[in-house]
């Protein structure tokens, strides 16, 4: 995937991922890797990012004898998700237009 | 690798880092490594996953604003000293015209770099503007009984400036990847230093 497009899109996935619940960085790698590719060194920046723009927040809680970090989602990071599928209506009608003139050019043989 | 040299070699590579920030990433990290041995990895292979050294590094340096790295690696963590200062005030007119001219070259360089991509695109624009004239004259001189001659080479003009124009378009994607690698470039030459490489 572009490389620009992955960019924007991780954000929200991010966000996607502690959603209904608080979860931490390796959960969250493999909640999202089913769907677009993510590495460890990849969720780190952009965890940090969201933390900085106060679209979610972190704790640190006691597992297993050691202390891990939790990330939770902010009402300003849940109105991003919000935001993200208003816009998919607009990536949807640009898609189909794409693809139509696609189909046109099919049509006349170009 | 085991874990005690991933993280020596993190905080070797990162030390340019504010100390709060290094350890959050050091942090991170071997919270990974946790949570892969506890699901029954072994602690090299837990530390293999986190996958290139590289590009952890490079992944945490395009995060970090240059100003940070800057400020982070001119402002001692000890406090000055008196002689410090003295040498810093006496040696100012040595190493502010040495700073300045590095700044100037490398900003010399840049608007070098983007002056050729200019001058790509008035030759764009140029050969294109030859093309409309050439292909109006040679349909008017068509017309007064003269040879073809200007058409044809309006033609060529067109075609040219659909070369040229793609030429442009990759020398605008060329410069703009060149200045993200420079930046990246200044940013190692921060980090470089401190670690004797």
């Amino acid at each position: 995937m572009n490389v620009q497009l992955k960019r924007g899109m991780l954000d929200v996935c991010v966000l996607a991922a502690i959603k209904d619940t608080d979860s931490y960085g390796y959960q969250i790698v493999k909640d999202i890797r089913p769907y677009i590719e993510i590495s460890e060194s990849t969720l780190y920046p952009i965890l940090r990012r969201l933390e900085t723009a106060r679209l979610l927040t972190v704790r640190s809680a006691e597992h297993n004898g050691r202390l891990r970090k939790y990330y939770r989602i902010t009402p300003e990071g849940a109105r991003r998700i919000e935001e993200f599928k208003e816009e998919w209506a607009e990536l949807c009608a640009i898609y189909s237009f794409i693809a139509r003139e696609e189909e046109d050019h099919d049509e006349r043989g170009i | 690798m085991t874990r005690e040299e991933f993280n020596e070699a993190l905080r070797r590579r990162l030390a340019g880092l504010p100390p709060a920030d290094l350890e959050a990433t050091v942090e991170y990290y071997n919270e990974m490594i946790d949570d892969r041995m506890e699901e029954g990895l072994g602690e090299a292979e837990a530390v293999d996953a986190l996958g290139s050294m590289e590009d952890i590094v490079n992944a945490v340096l395009a995060e970090t604003p240059l100003p940070v790295l800057v400020r982070q690696r001119i402002c001692p963590r000890a406090e000055l000293r008196g002689w410090m200062i003295l040498l810093l005030v006496l040696g100012f007119p040595v190493w502010f015209p040495l700073l300045a001219a590095l700044a100037a070259t490398l900003f010399g360089v840049f608007m070098a770099l983007w002056a050729v991509v200019l001058s790509l695109w008035a030759l764009v624009l140029a050969v294109a503007l030859s093309g409309v004239t050439g292909i109006v004259a040679g349909v008017v001189a068509l017309f007064q009984g003269g040879g073809p001659l200007n058409l044809g080479v309006g033609l060529i003009c067109c075609g040219l400036t659909i070369l040229a124009f793609l030429g442009g378009v990759w020398a605008v994607r060329g410069a703009v990847w060149l200045g993200k690698l420079t930046l990246l470039g200044i940013k190692r030459c921060i980090f470089g230093k401190e670690r004797g490489q």
